[in-house]
């Protein structure tokens, strides 16, 4: 089976299952088929979306970026406390700063092969310690002449809104990118094989700083978004990133063995997510069931893949690269 | 393994199973004291510098403190050890014990029948996660997915409502102290030592701690991998059980945030211990001693007036700085 034919039937699948949801959705629940609860789902498919895109860097080439969520807590506290004069210059230092951070993480697992899983635990640690530093008690807010920033990110645009065009326009240059260009293919072939990559010439240093980058802005973007849209953004926010981030992305099909993964089937990762998370909001229950829902799918998808994997014959049912050395991913 | 005793064998302080690579006397010796290089100077500078800290009732409190920590950290090491590194569903699967261990003394069961459910149902909440990591996913995202649907289901089902206990049975034993030493700590210094035991004379353990160090050897020779990384994720969730029940005792109650942060913790225990880098070579100690690293930080930083920020900052950055130290210097003599 050739490997086009392989990624069109887990899309197929993927657009079968969303639509399934929604007319599910549209029949069961009350208020479910509604302009604004499609623009609430595509406005959150941009913002998580922009998320799961950055974990697919890392994941394509063989890594795991644990510390997306505090990577975004931070980005949105900077662009605020920075922004209080100007809102641009927020923006831009958080950018900076998120970039530059992620360039130096990949550049250290590069250069020390450490495992990005351990060394981004850390991270995920330390910068969730370096936002309850930034704003300890009440959160930071947007200052009142900056609302219309807000007001303006929320405002509508066909079946979305400013923000979810945002997210979009950002994921879709990303999967572009990633087929189009020189690094984005190196990406693919060092997840692939590392030393088969290196042998070939791929400057493995640049992927990785690259990836890690890219994931760290990614998140980072997602984080300011979210804080502007509130107009607020406190120290111990945006932890369930990670989670939402990781079920998109895995239930968008992307390998946590490298080399795998395309940023349609993400989008499409992020919508399911999304709709089942509108779903349990407006069934009015409580939010554990949102947890309970977002860790069931995000564990079915871990098996459907592995059962998957393993009727095709596929590497990942031999689990030596999973079980060879502590911890390598 | 061989070829390392070769190679450490002129070193006197080397202990068995030292990683391959350091070359000479200085490397083995370095890592054997770097994890407990910072408890002495964090300790030295904080008995010069931060008044009340050497004191007895403070140094009872730093290692109770450290004992919850510690007690989930050296159940959590049997997952380092086998070579998965660690759970994300520790706090949850604890909360989850804490809830079953009270509900059980609620409803007027006897102690012995409150402890045996919840081992029992910390059997089940391992094996069910061991099942799905030997299989061979991804042990973080596996324990994160599982996680959050466990505690989602334990705040659904008890409609996140405090139980607390009107009779504490096991209070003695979370609370208490023997000759002035809190019972969370002896109980803590046990496991400890029961621990390693187990990992140098047993051959169940020996037998996981060559899974870690070497996954395809050990299937070779005819060692169950996948049996042994079920019973890592076991022996980690009987370590949160352990916890739960302690800290019942201790605070006569089960609530849904009771254990959070453990997670944090125990990761940051691992990482700065050292074990994590180590992977399967059954150091088991140096669990304990990261736990003992982190509480003492923790304490120091509260009696420096320094906020919950600040101290999960440096928790991250120690843990990262431990973390990139030894990868190095495994590195160097490659």
């Amino acid at each position: 089976m050739s490997a086009l034919a392989r990624i069109d039937r887990g899309l197929w699948l993927r657009i079968i299952l969303s639509i399934v949801l929604l007319v599910a959705g549209s029949i069961l629940i009350d208020g479910f088929a509604t302009t604004a609860t499609l623009a609430s789902i595509t406005e959150n498919v941009g913002l998580i979306g922009l998320v799961a895109a950055g974990l697919m860097l890392t994941m394509v080439v063989g890594q795991l970026d644990i510390a997306v969520a505090s990577v975004a807590a931070v980005s949105g506290i900077i662009a605020l406390l920075a922004g209080q004069n100007s809102l641009l210059l927020g923006i831009v230092a958080a950018l900076a700063a998120a970039g530059v951070y992620g360039g130096v993480i990949g550049w250290i697992i590069a250069r020390t092969g450490v495992s990005s899983l351990v060394l981004t635990v850390c991270m995920l640690i330390g910068l969730r310690g370096l936002a309850l530093v930034l704003v300890p008690q009440a959160p930071a807010i947007l200052s009142d002449d900056l609302f219309w920033v807000s007001d303006g990110l929320v405002a509508r645009i066909g079946p979305t809104s400013l923000l979810g065009v945002i997210g979009l326009v950002i994921i879709i240059a990303l999967g572009l990118a990633m087929r189009g260009t020189r690094l984005g293919l190196s990406m693919y072939a060092v997840g692939g094989n590392v030393e088969r990559a290196r042998g070939s010439g791929v400057n493995t240093t640049r992927v990785y700083v690259a990836a890690f980058a890219g994931s760290a802005l990614l998140a980072g973007t997602a984080g300011i978004l979210a804080s502007l849209r509130s107009g607020s953004a406190s120290g111990t926010g945006m932890d369930s990133l990670l989670l939402d981030g990781v079920t998109a992305a895995v239930v968008g099909g992307v390998s946590l063995e490298g080399g795998r993964g395309n940023i349609i089937n993400v989008l499409l990762g992020a919508l399911i997510v999304r709709i089942i998370a509108a779903a349990v909001a407006l069934e009015g229950v409580q939010s554990s069931v949102e947890s309970i829902a977002t860790g069931g799918v995000l564990l079915a998808m871990l098996l459907v893949d592995y059962a998957l994997a393993r009727r095709s014959g596929l590497p990942f049912a031999n689990s030596w690269r999973v079980l060879a050395g502590p911890v390598r991913i | 393994m061989a070829a390392n005793m070769a190679e450490g064998a002129g070193t006197p302080i080397v202990v068995d199973g030292e990683t391959p690579g350091v070359s000479g006397r200085w490397g083995g010796w370095m890592q054997t004291i770097a994890p407990i290089a910072p408890i002495v100077v964090i300790f030295v500078l904080a008995a010069a510098s931060v008044p009340g800290f050497v004191s007895g009732p403070n140094l009872i409190a730093v290692v109770q403190a450290s004992a919850i920590t510690g007690i989930a950290a050296i159940g959590a090491a049997a997952i380092t050890i086998v070579g998965k590194f660690v759970s994300l569903a520790i706090e949850q699967q604890a909360v989850t014990l804490a809830y079953v261990f009270t509900a059980m003394l609620m409803v007027g069961q006897s102690l012995t029948a409150a402890i045996a459910v919840t081992l029992v149902a910390a059997i089940l909440l391992g094996a069910v996660q061991g099942y799905l990591v030997s299989r061979g996913l991804n042990p973080i995202v596996a324990t994160l997915a599982f996680g959050s649907a466990l505690y989602g289901s334990v705040v659904l089902l008890s409609d996140n409502r405090t139980i607390t206990l009107r009779q504490n049975p096991v209070a003695w034993l979370g609370g208490g102290t023997s000759w002035g030493v809190p019972n969370q700590a002896i109980v803590f210094l046990v496991l400890l030592v029961i621990g390693t035991l187990f990992l140098s004379r047993t051959r169940l353990g020996r037998q996981l701690v060559l899974t870690g160090a070497n996954p395809k050897a050990a299937e070779l020779i005819g060692i169950p991998v996948r049996k042994l990384v079920v019973i890592a994720y076991v022996l980690a969730a009987m370590g949160s059980a352990l916890v739960a029940i302690l800290v019942v005792g201790q605070v006569s109650q089960a609530s849904s945030n009771m254990f959070d942060g453990l997670t944090i913790d125990v990761v940051a225990a691992i990482l700065v211990g050292g074990i994590a880098i180590q992977g399967g070579e059954g150091q088991l100690w140096r669990a304990g001693v990261g736990a003992l690293i982190l509480t003492m930080l923790s304490n120091v930083m509260l009696l420096l007036g320094l906020d919950a920020g600040v101290r999960l900052l440096l928790k991250g950055a120690l843990a990262a700085a431990v973390l990139l130290t030894m990868t190095v210097m495994k590195g160097r003599g490659r």
